[in-house]
C-alpha cells in the first residue's frame, strides 16, 4: 500500500511528541489547508514571489510531519517560482491539491481516530 | 537554560518546542521578527533559534537587531534554515548569527547544537565573571593606591619645592616608582634638597619613603645639619626596610650666606654642579653606600663643598633618566646628558629641556612618567621675613627659665649643640616665630667659639674658590685630634611687659677673636659675615675677656 | 635571561652564572641557586661573564644573598663584570661590600 505519511517518520515523531502527536497533525492539518487554498489563487494570479513564499513554506512543514510527496511537489513549486516560470503549474497545482487531500485523508483515518 | 524560538510555521515549532523541552529548557515561543525583538528583550533568554523567512521582518533583519542591542551578555543565535544557496548561509554568519541548522528539524541535530552552545555560553559567562573579578580587583587596587598617593604626598611635598629657584620633574605617581623628592628651607636659611631612589616598585618601593620624609622634615626643621639628618635616615631605613631594598640619595645644601653648596651623593648617577658662566661643569660622584645596607657604625658623610654663586646651578636626577631606552635598546646615558647640559647650559629651565631631549630621543612621549629631576639655583635670601608658619599660641612654656650646657674635649667634635638648645628656647611657644632667628644667633655664637676660639680657624681661609673645601677640611681634622678644651653656652630668659629677653652668654678656651677688627672688614668678604650678622639680628653684642666670652641679648615682642 | 648554579666538588665553593639582563625577573632563579644546599659553600662566585645588565632590583639580590652568607663575614666575588656593570657597582659603592 502507498502510504503519504513516511512511516519511519510516523514512528520518530510519535516518540519525540508523545500524546501530543495529534495536536501536530491537527495543527498541520489547519495550517495546510488555508495554504493550499491560498496557494490555488496567487498561482492564477501568476504571482511568482507569494506562490514561492507558500510553496517553500508548504514544503517546511509537510516535510516535518512526514508527507515527503507532498513536500518534493511543493519543492518543485518553489523552484519554478524561483526563475518566474509557470509552464507546469496547472499540473503541479492539481497535484499539490490533489495529494494534499490524501495526506489529509490518510492522516485523519491511520492517525487521529 | 532559557531558548527563544523564532518560527512562523506552528508545525515547526511545535516539534522544536517538544525537542528542546525533553531536555529541560524552558522555552519562550515567538511568531514573528517583532514578537521575537520583544520576547528577547523581555526575557533575555541565553539562546535563539531563529528562522529566516518571515512575513514581517526577516530572520537576518532580528539578528542584527539583537546583536547591535546586546549589553554584555553573549547570546548566540542559531538559525533554521531550508536554504541550501551558500549566499543564504553565508548571509545568516554575516548578520551577527553564531550557526546554523537545515531543516526539517532533526532532534539529534537540535540537541548537539544546544549543548555545544551551552558549553560555549559557560565559558562566556566564566570569562565574564572573572573579567568583573579582575576588573573589581584592580579597581580596587587603583583605589587603594590613589588614597596611598593622597597620604604620601601630604607627607613628601610640602616643602619647598614649588619655590622660585626650583625646576624640578616628578611623576604624580613617582613614589610607586620609588623616587621621592624633598626640599625645606633650614632655620639657617639655607635650602636643602633630597632627592632619593628606592629599589623597586610599587608598596614596597613606598614604604621607606614615610620615614625618610619625616626625618627629613622633622630634623631639618630643628636646625640638624645635613650629616646628622642622613645619618638618622640611614639608621631608620637600615631598620626598617626588608633587605635587598635601600635607598639611593642625593643630597644638596644651599648656604646664600657662605655661598657655597653642600653635596653629598649615597649611590645615585652623578649630580652636577654647572657654573653656567664659566660654563664649567663638576660632576658630583657616589662615595657611599646607598642608604639603609650599613648599619650606623659604618656610617660616613663625606660631602663635596663647592663655591655656588647666582651664576651657579645645581642638577640632579635619579637613573630613569640615564636608563631611557629608546626603539634600538640603546640606554640615553650620563654622556648624553652631559652633553645636553653642555649645549644648553644658559637654559632657565634644563629639567624641560632634558625630558623634551628624552621624549625625542626615546620616541615616547609616556616615557616622561618615569623620570625625577631636580635643579636648583641660588635662593634669595628670606631670613627677616620669615614665613609665619605657626601661629602664636597664648602659651607661656618656658618664658621665665635659664639653662646651661658645656660640651668638653672630644663630644666638641661629635656633638652639635645648637638644636638640643634650640628645642629647650622654644618650648616657650612665642617663640616659635623666632626659631630662624635664634637657631641663626646660637649658631653663629657656637661655631665663632668653637673654631675660632677652641679651633683657632682663620676663615681668611675661606677667601679663595678653594677655600671652603680646604676649611672644612681643617675643621674636621682638628675635630678629630682635639682632646680638650670647652664651650660653654647658656641662655637666660626673662620675661617683659611686651615679650621678653634671651640672654646668650657663650664662653669657650682657646685664644678668642678680635671683635673690633672682624667689623671693620669689607662687606662683601667672603668671610666674617657672621659677627655683623648677630649684630643685626641682636639688640645687644658685648665680647668680654678677649673675645673669649660672647653675650649676645636678643629681644622680641608678642607682635612679631 | 638565566641562572646557573654549580658547587664545587668539596663543596666549598659555590659558583652562580647569570646569563642576559640580570634584572626582577631573575630574582626566583637566583634565589633557589644559593637556598637549599646540601653543604655550606666558604665561598659564593657570582660569574657574569655573560651577564650584558644590571638594575638596582638586581644589587637588591646581591644584598639578599650576602645577607643569606653570613652578612659582614661572607665571602661573596663578583667575577668577570664587564665595564657597564663595574659602573653600576661602583656608583653603589659595593666594592665595599663584594670582592670585584
Amino acid at each position: 500500500m502507498s502510504s503519504y505519511i513516511d512511516s519511519n517518520a510516523l514512528d520518530e515523531l510519535r516518540i519525540l511528541m508523545g500524546d501530543e502527536l495529534k495536536l501536530l497533525y491537527e495543527t498541520f492539518l489547519e495550517d495546510a489547508t488555508a495554504k493550499v487554498q491560498q496557494l490555488e489563487g496567487v498561482a492564477a494570479e501568476q504571482d511568482f514571489d507569494k506562490t514561492g513564499r507558500l510553496a517553500h513554506s508548504l514544503k517546511g512543514s509537510s516535510r516535518n510531519i512526514g508527507a515527503f510527496y507532498l513536500s518534493d511537489l511543493c519543492e518543485s513549486l518553489e523552484k519554478s517560482a524561483k526563475i518566474e516560470s509557470s509552464d507546469n503549474w496547472k499540473f503541479l497545482i492539481s497535484d499539490i491539491k490533489d495529494s494534499f487531500e490524501r495526506t489529509a485523508a490518510e492522516i485523519n483515518h491511520s492517525i487521529l481516530q | 537554560m532559557k531558548i527563544l524560538i523564532v518560527d512562523d510555521n506552528k508545525v515547526e515549532r511545535l516539534i522544536l518546542l517538544k525537542v528542546l523541552q525533553q531536555e529541560g529548557h524552558q522555552v519562550i515561543e515567538a511568531e514573528t521578527g517583532t514578537q521575537a525583538i520583544e520576547a528577547f528583550f523581555e526575557h533575555s533568554p541565553s539562546l535563539v533559534f531563529l528562522d529566516v523567512l518571515m512575513p514581517d521582518i526577516d530572520g537576518y533583519e532580528v539578528a542584527s537587531k539583537i546583536k547591535s542591542a546586546e549589553n554584555s551578555m553573549w547570546v548566540p543565535i542559531i538559525f533554521l534554515t531550508s536554504l541550501t544557496d551558500a549566499y543564504d548561509l553565508a548571509k545568516c554568519i554575516e548578520c551577527g548569527g553564531d550557526d546554523f541548522v537545515s531543516k526539517p528539524i532533526n532532534p539529534i541535530i537540535i540537541k548537539a547544537k544546544v549543548n555545544a552552545f551551552s558549553r560555549i555560553s559557560n565559558l562566556y559567562e566564566t570569562i565574564e565573571k572573572q573579567k568583573r573579578e579582575i576588573q573589581f580587583h584592580n579597581d580596587h587596587l587603583i583605589q587603594e593606591q590613589e588614597a596611598a598617593k593622597r597620604i604620601f604626598n601630604n607627607i613628601a611635598h610640602r616643602g619647598c619645592l614649588g619655590a622660585k629657584n626650583i625646576n624640578y620633574h616628578l611623576s604624580p605617581m613617582s613614589i610607586f616608582n620609588g623616587d621621592l623628592m624633598l626640599a625645606t628651607e633650614t632655620p639657617m636659611g639655607s635650602v636643602r634638597l633630597l632627592l632619593a631612589d628606592f629599589t623597586g616598585h610599587g608598596l614596597p618601593a613606598a614604604i621607606g619613603a614615610l620615614p625618610t620624609s619625616e626625618i627629613f622634615y622633622g630634623m631639618s626643621l630643628k636646625g640638624y645639619a645635613v650629616s646628622d639628618v642622613m645619618m638618622e635616615i640611614n639608621s631608620r631605613l637600615h631598620r626598617v626596610l626588608p633587605r635587598g631594598i635601600f635607598c639611593c640619595v642625593i643630597t644638596a645644601e644651599i648656604d646664600p650666606f657662605d655661598k657655597t653648596i653642600t653635596v653629598w651623593n649615597a649611590g645615585a648617577p652623578e649630580a652636577y654642579v654647572i657654573d653656567m658662566e664659566n660654563e664649567n661643569i663638576e660632576l658630583i660622584h657616589s662615595n657611599h653606600l646607598p642608604l639603609g645596607i650599613t648599619s650606623p657604625l659604618n656610617f660616613k658623610y663625606e660631602p663635596t663643598v663647592i663655591a655656588f654663586s647666582e651664576n651657579h646651578k645645581f642638577l640632579a636626577a635619579t637613573d630613569g633618566i640615564i636608563e631611557a631606552t629608546n626603539s634600538d635598546g640603546d640606554m640615553f646615558g650620563g654622556d648624553r646628558i652631559l652633553e645636553t647640559i653642555k649645549s644648553n647650559i644658559s637654559q632657565p629651565n634644563l629639567c624641560e629641556t632634558l625630558i623634551n631631549q628624552i621624549v625625542v630621543y626615546t620616541e615616547d612621549a609616556d616615557q616622561g612618567d618615569d623620570l625625577s629631576l631636580v635643579e636648583i639655583t641660588m635662593p634669595e635670601v628670606s631670613l627677616q621675613d620669615e614665613v609665619q608658619k605657626h601661629k602664636s599660641q597664648a602659651q607661656t612654656g618656658t618664658l621665665d627659665s635659664a639653662f646651661s650646657m658645656c660640651l668638653r674635649g672630644k663630644s666638641l667634635g661629635k656633638f652639635d649643640p645648637v638644636p638640643m638648645i634650640l628645642q629647650n628656647l622654644v618650648e616657650c611657644r612665642e617663640l616659635i616665630n623666632h626659631r630662624t632667628r635664634l637657631f641663626t644667633i646660637l649658631s653663629e655664637l657656637f661655631n665663632n667659639a668653637l673654631e675660632h676660639g677652641v679651633l683657632g680657624l682663620d676663615s681668611a681661609i675661606k677667601n679663595d674658590k678653594d677655600g671652603f673645601a680646604k676649611y672644612y677640611q681643617l675643621r674636621t681634622d682638628k675635630l678629630t685630634k682635639l682632646k680638650e678644651g670647652f664651650v660653654e653656652v647658656k641662655f637666660d630668659h626673662r620675661p617683659l611687659d611686651e615679650g621678653g629677653e634671651v640672654v646668650f652668654d657663650v664662653i669657650g678656651t682657646g685664644s678668642g677673636f678680635n671683635l673690633e677688627e672682624v667689623l671693620n672688614k669689607p662687606k662683601n668678604s667672603f668671610s666674617g659675615r657672621g659677627l655683623p650678622l648677630l649684630m643685626d639680628l641682636c639688640h645687644s653684642l658685648e665680647c668680654f675677656d678677649e673675645g673669649r666670652h660672647v653675650k649676645a641679648v636678643y629681644r622680641w615682642n608678642v607682635e612679631d | 635571561m638565566s641562572v646557573a648554579s654549580a658547587l664545587s666538588s668539596d663543596g666549598k665553593v659555590l659558583t652562580i652564572s647569570v646569563n642576559g639582563r640580570f634584572d626582577f625577573s631573575a630574582h626566583q632563579a637566583f634565589r633557589e641557586a644559593y637556598e637549599n644546599l646540601d653543604s655550606t659553600p666558604t665561598e659564593i662566585v657570582v660569574d657574569m661573564v655573560d651577564t650584558t645588565y644590571l638594575d638596582s632590583s638586581a644589587l637588591g639580590m646581591l644584598l639578599l644573598l650576602r645577607d643569606h652568607a653570613g652578612g659582614d663575614s661572607s665571602n661573596i666575588v663578583l667575577r668577570n663584570c664587564n665595564e657597564d656593570i663595574k659602573k653600576i657597582l661602583a656608583i653603589s659603592n659595593f666594592e665595599q661590600l663584594f670582592k670585584i
